[in-house]
């Protein structure tokens, strides 16, 4: 949580107060921008250009948003710019050829012999079927499962419904059930 | 089976809590006597609870000192813009282009309509006497006209002549 004064120094232009928000977010947002991406130089660029863009623009921060969903809505619009670019290289999020790869891992997985899997295999696993989904589905599972944050937030990041938060969270859980259901009693 | 496949498809709505009490309460009752769908509900379950427990990266440490860098240069570039800026991005142009606008409207002014001379104010009589007779005799017409001219031409010597 993060103090209002902190937020009303930074949208003064103080810029230790802005780092202390910085220091309070960054992971969130640089796992988000990973989780989305899977690829880190892309995560460590925008998570730059998030703060940056933030701080020219956190004036126009209203009191009542969280500047967690509102930086995160940042990381999001940046993100969805940089995958509209035709010259980038990163892993298209819906592209079946590359979650074909992804999808192979998982059946992979399902060949170990002995039919245990660590905690690190699961969570590998589990990293990949996330990567795995959609878009839509994978801001969302990653917002609310992997940072925690609250349903209201995720609709403010997202400009939507709780009702559709909760629709799309509830089909991502059930598209990754699909995926890992070999898992189920190998543990 | 059907109610079984219909119970399924409610599941993972049901996982996120965002049934109805009614339905919540259908699902519940049918799991209690379905170890099938229960299992279903279990995986789900599962599922959300390895999620949560997913361990973030660390950011690398390099991130602040990127940003502040590039916040800093930005500040400077921006007083120097604040400072002079609006000069260059809105008055200069301007003031040059109206600047420019008046120097080309002036050339065209001076040299291709040129004002015509200053006219002695004599010539107003001139006419005015050439438009009366004009209205007698037609003849006298040309004979006004005549002076008029004469006398623009050679008016100042003509009155050099008479004093």
């Amino acid at each position: 949580m993060i103090d209002n004064n902190i937020v009303e120094k930074a949208k003064d232009g103080n810029i230790h107060a802005f780092e202390e928000i910085f220091k309070k977010t960054n992971k969130g947002i640089y796992n988000f921008i990973l989780n989305l991406s899977s690829n880190r130089e892309l995560a460590d660029d925008l998570t730059q250009e998030t703060y940056i863009r933030a701080f020219r623009s956190i004036k126009s921060l209203k009191s009542k948003d969280s500047i967690n969903s509102w930086l995160h809505r940042i990381a999001l619009n940046l993100y969805r710019d940089e995958i509209k670019k035709p010259k980038l290289n990163i892993k298209s999020i819906d592209d079946n050829s590359e979650n074909n790869d992804i999808i192979e891992e998982i059946t992979d997985w399902t060949r170990n012999p002995e039919n245990i899997i660590t905690d690190d295999e699961l969570q590998h696993v589990v990293k990949n079927a996330i990567q795995s989904l959609p878009e839509i589905h994978r801001a969302v599972v990653t917002m609310h499962h992997i940072e925690g944050m609250e349903i209201d937030d995720i609709a403010k990041v997202l400009k939507t419904s709780n009702g559709t938060v909760m629709s799309r969270l509830a089909r991502a859980r059930d598209s990754l059930r699909r995926k890992l259901a070999f898992y189920e009693g190998k543990k | 089976m059907i109610k079984c496949e219909k119970i399924q498809k409610m599941l993972p709505d049901y996982s996120v809590g965002s049934l109805s009490a009614k339905k919540r309460e259908f699902i519940e009752k049918h799991i209690q006597n379905c170890p099938e769908c229960l299992k279903q509900l279990e995986h789900l379950n599962n599922i959300a609870s390895l999620m949560d427990k997913m361990p973030q990266e660390e950011p690398p440490s390099h991130l602040w000192a990127n940003i502040s860098e590039r916040i800093t240069n930005y500040e400077e570039d921006s007083f120097w813009q604040k400072s002079f800026g609006w000069l260059w991005e809105k008055r200069i142009p301007a003031l040059v282009s109206g600047f420019v606008m008046i120097l080309i409207i002036a050339s065209l002014y001076f040299l291709l309509l040129k004002p015509p001379e200053k006219m002695d104010k004599s010539i107003y009589k001139d006419i005015g006497q050439h438009t009366y007779s004009r209205w007698n005799n037609p003849l006298t017409d040309r004979v006004a006209l005549g002076m008029i001219v004469v006398k623009n031409e050679f008016g100042d010597e003509i009155n050099e002549t008479n004093r």
